[in-house]
């Protein structure tokens, strides 16, 4: 990725492509910026990459937390890393970091403090151009890709910029089941329409035990295909019992499908998900320091609901405590009491309603001197 | 020989969350909460059955994380200094409720309780509890089996094989240091079959792995015996399925039973409940209220906030009382099969979550004490057995190819391929490429190169853990997993880079060692590509 792109230049780019730039370079409002402001903006903001770029190699200011958002949707709760990016981080692709320019690729830097090389963020890409294919489940697949900026300025010379800019990508689905897939021997394949900016879909493929392949590609204004990168195959699972048959491990229909019903299959994957997840959130949800913001929420689990209505709440505790010789024997209420080193004890008793006797009764070591304390307690509640 | 088999398997399993770098790191007490009410617990009830004599039979797997975190000396050190403090608060409790008759008998339970475990931790096993698991295995009771190295969820690594391999490779060389011997089986994480997983599976001995129901019964060609019996893949390793039925019982919101209004209520926690001053000491350093594990009430009723008081005694009959119900019913349940099955008895293969009993139900290791204790014992139908003894009697078994499949939500992948979380799968990727291009470049490395291919292997595996992507999705302390997923990400990328251009920052590289120390003998050379 070139460092930074001269005004002039910018000035012959489209308000589409400046505000792709734009966001590459995290510039606020910039959907509601004229493309003149748009100009002077990522002027602004490319002065102040060169200044990185050539200064030498320090720790980013400790002032400047990031709240980065490496993947091109909106921050969630979770994305807050308090770590700050490193300059001698080697950078892939195109990062996005509010609240600082992004910083172009360049070799490491001498080592910086250890700790804080630990965390970060990570890369929107890796500077390849591909495209992965992933299945979900019998019906559906995800598709994630990337296309690096060589991919996209070969396509503009292809196109024109014009052309380019006027093109619109596409996902296209082949079903290749059962076929070595050479490009144009698919059973059928069909189109999904996707925005310039999204770089991961998810497909309904709509057929259980079929093979799949997707090819990322642009139609051109004229209609032409121009191919960008091609999935892995990928097949979907079946959604019900298979239609062959061992003759060796043959039995009638009737039983087959006794066994079927039997072993829970016409009810599929209805398991034991909701338990295991409210298991799993339970152990984990009262026990987390999370990427310390969570420390925050857990303290308001400190008082639980009771309802909208106002409430209140009372408990009275009573406590005894005391000191004799640390080596006498200590009895309150007749249960034998542990005295610290220094003769000292401490009991706290939750007090119901009522009264207590509460004897106190030392022996020293030799057994032959003793002391009774009984304190009364009435507690009661109006 | 009885009609049929029931083959209980209990799965095991902790992220890795070891943080040397903080004195009281919150989620580290998973693995503590973990520990005093589950797996002390069952350790507990194997005791008890072989002292009275009872020839039980139960499957076990032991992921390699909670393997490496059990015999982690540190984190041995943190439970007994955290047990320890948890025995004090009850100490106290038997004082504080003196004057409360409803309260005092479970206090006492509750200390009674943790110095049993504290015995049991570090008298008996000497802090190791690997050890006692172990012992029930070379004793022929419990079978222990091993699981993807950090829990990687192989379907979703299937553009990188030797990734997969890696997975299942670390998980056995593990398994072997600390069992002693070679895994005959393998829970995959999360339940999740991919085809061509087995062969892998094959390739390093196992002879068994699981699959959700429909794994096997949507099997091409057609499974015979539905769940009730196992299939060899075309590479020879037997697939179990579950049976979804037992599962219902206990895992079901509605029916099952540990929403049973006996049972203990988790809800109300003394340290939410009681003064600041006296809990502080026993919730976090920082002051945050959380649960210490002693609490007083019973479920009650699921209408209202009204909780009465816990009875232990109570409790534990309803445990006896639906133990024996399971029992009934799984036996009911071969005696519908045995007419379907022709000449070979159906084997019933029940799975669960290990820290379902214990933590989520607080008498389920009772409850798992009182069914092996009656089928073992009493059933005249059902014989408890493990994969290996089942194999072993029934060596012919049909060949057929699982489907793809895993016991999440809706049976497939979604709950860790959707929109929480399927941002990660491009980082994973590039990482195990980048991974197995080091080690296809870097045969036979040496020296701070070595180890620094070696903490790579560690991060990447790490990272692919597949409880990251669940955490995401169920929302709770979503900020830990992102976290994890980018700091070993960060760190793998970094010591990539410093590999490739051999200028290694030896002092980070220690530093990484000492947080992220998942198999200090791992061997980065498990990725290479031709093996």
């Amino acid at each position: 990725m070139a460092a930074t792109t001269k005004g002039k230049d910018l000035r012959k780019m489209t308000r589409l492509e400046l505000y792709d730039l734009a966001k590459k370079l995290n510039i606020k409002g910039r959907s509601s910026l004229s493309k003149e402001d748009l100009i002077s903006q990522i002027e602004a903001k490319q002065e102040k990459v060169i200044d990185k770029a050539d200064g030498p190699a320090r720790p980013a200011a400790p002032s400047s937390t990031l709240h980065a958002n490496s993947r091109g949707k909106p921050a969630k709760k979770g994305d807050k890393a308090p770590a700050a990016r490193q300059e001698s981080l080697p950078v892939e692709g195109v990062m996005q970091a509010s609240g600082k320019p992004f910083q172009p690729m360049k070799a490491p830097e001498a080592p910086s403090y250890p700790a804080e090389r630990l965390s970060g963020e990570l890369p929107l890409g890796y500077g390849d151009t591909r495209i992965v294919l992933q299945i979900r489940d019998p019906y559906w697949a995800h598709a994630y890709w990337e296309i690096n900026d060589q991919t996209k300025a070969e396509l503009r010379r292809t196109l024109g910029d014009e052309g380019y800019t006027r093109s619109s990508f596409i996902l296209r689905i082949y079903d290749v089941t059962d076929v070595d897939f050479t490009g144009d021997n698919a059973h059928s394949f069909y189109d999904i329409h996707i925005f310039e900016g999204a770089n991961n879909w998810y497909l309904h493929l709509g057929r259980p035990n079929c093979s799949f392949v997707i090819d990322l590609g642009l139609v051109s204004p004229t209609g032409q295909f121009i191919l960008i990168a091609r999935s892995n195959v990928a097949r979907t699972p079946r959604d019900t019992y298979s239609d062959v048959v061992d003759e060796q491990w043959m039995v009638v229909d009737e039983t087959f499908r006794e066994i079927y019903r039997a072993s829970g299959g016409f009810n599929v994957g209805a398991s034991s998900g909701e338990i295991r997840q409210a298991m799993s959130k339970r152990l984990l949800e009262e026990l987390s320091s999370g990427a310390v913001s969570s420390l925050s929420s857990s303290v308001k689990k400190e008082m639980p609901a009771r309802g909208k209505d106002f409430w209140l709440v009372v408990n009275t505790e009573l406590i005894v405590y005391g000191a004799t010789e640390p080596d006498a024997r200590l009895t309150v209420q007749g249960k034998e009491v542990k005295l610290r080193p220094d003769g000292t004890f401490t009991l706290r008793f939750a007090l119901p309603d009522g009264e207590q006797n509460i004897p106190v009764h030392a022996v020293n070591h030799d057994g032959d001197m003793e002391r009774t304390i009984t304190p009364i307690v009435q507690k009661c509640t109006r | 020989m009885k009609k049929g088999f029931l083959s209980l398997v209990l799965h095991a399993h902790l992220p890795y969350v070891r943080h040397p770098e903080h004195a009281d790191m919150m989620e580290e007490r998973w693995l503590f909460e973990a520990i005093t009410e589950t797996y002390i617990p069952l350790i507990d009830a194997f005791e008890g059955m072989l002292a009275d004599g009872v020839d039980f039979r139960i499957t076990m797997s032991l992921t390699p994380p909670l393997i490496g975190m059990l015999t982690d000396p540190l984190l041995q050190e943190r439970y007994e200094k955290h047990l320890n403090l948890v025995i004090e608060l009850a100490e106290k409790e038997v004082d504080r409720t003196r004057w409360m008759p409803e309260f005092h008998g479970t206090a006492q339970m509750y200390r009674s309780k943790l110095h049993r475990a504290r015995e049991i931790f570090s008298q008996r096993y000497c802090r190791n509890l690997v050890a006692a698991f172990r012992k029930f295995q070379d004793l022929g009771n419990l079978e222990v089996i091993t699981c993807c190295a950090t829990h990687g969820y192989l379907p979703l690594m299937e553009l990188y094989r030797p990734a997969v391999r890696a997975q299942i490779e670390q998980a056995v060389r593990d398994y072997e240091k600390h069992l002693g011997r070679r895994p005959r089986g393998i829970w995959l994480a999360e339940c999740a079959f991919n085809p061509g997983d087995d062969k892998v599976l094959a390739d390093h001995g196992i002879r068994f792995f699981f699959t959700d129901a429909h794994g096997v019964l949507h099997a091409h060609p057609r499974p015979r015996y539905g769940v009730f019996a196992p299939i060899y893949t075309p590479s020879g390793v037997a697939a179990f399925a579950r049976d979804l039925e037992s599962s219902k019982q206990v895992w079901s919101a509605e029916e099952g039973y540990p929403g049973d209004f006996d049972y203990r209520e988790f809800y109300r926690d003394v340290g939410y409940d009681l003064d600041l001053d006296y809990i502080r000491p026993y919730i976090h350093e920082s002051g945050i209220r959380l649960n210490t594990g002693i609490k007083y009430y019973r479920i009650t009723t699921r209408e209202s906030n009204h909780k009465e008081p816990y009875n232990h005694t109570v409790a534990m009959a309803k445990a006896a009382t639906h133990a024996g119900h399971f029992m009934w019913c799984r036996e009911k349940q071969v005696d519908h099969l045995c007419g379907l099955m022709g000449d070979r008895p159906p084997v019933l293969v029940s799975p669960y979550d290990a820290e379902l009993f214990g933590h989520w139900w607080y008498e389920g290791p009772d409850f798992i004490n009182f069914l092996l204790r009656k089928v073992a014992c009493d059933s005249q139908t059902l014989e408890l057995i493990t994969p290996s003894e089942y194999l072993g009697r029934f060596p012919k078994n049909q060949v057929a190819m699982p489907s793809m499949s895993s016991w999440g939500h809706k049976g497939y992948h979604e709950v860790w391929l959707e929109g929480s979380n399927d941002w990660i799968y491009r980082h994973l990727h590039k990482a195990a490429e980048r991974m197995i291009q080091l080690a296809d470049r870097f045969g036979e490395a040496e020296g701070t190169r070595r180890r620094a291919l070696n903490q790579a292997a560690r991060e990447l595996m790490l990272m692919q853990a597949s409880d990251w992507a669940f955490i995401m999705k169920t929302g709770t302390t979503v900020p830990y997993a992102v976290k994890r997923t980018k700091d070993h990400c960060v760190r793998f990328t970094r010591l990539y880079h410093e590999i490739l251009q051999d200028r290694i920052d030896e002092g980070w590289l220690s530093e990484l060692e000492w947080r992220d120390n998942i198999f200090p003998d791992i061997d980065y050379r498990i990725y290479r590509t031709n093996r």
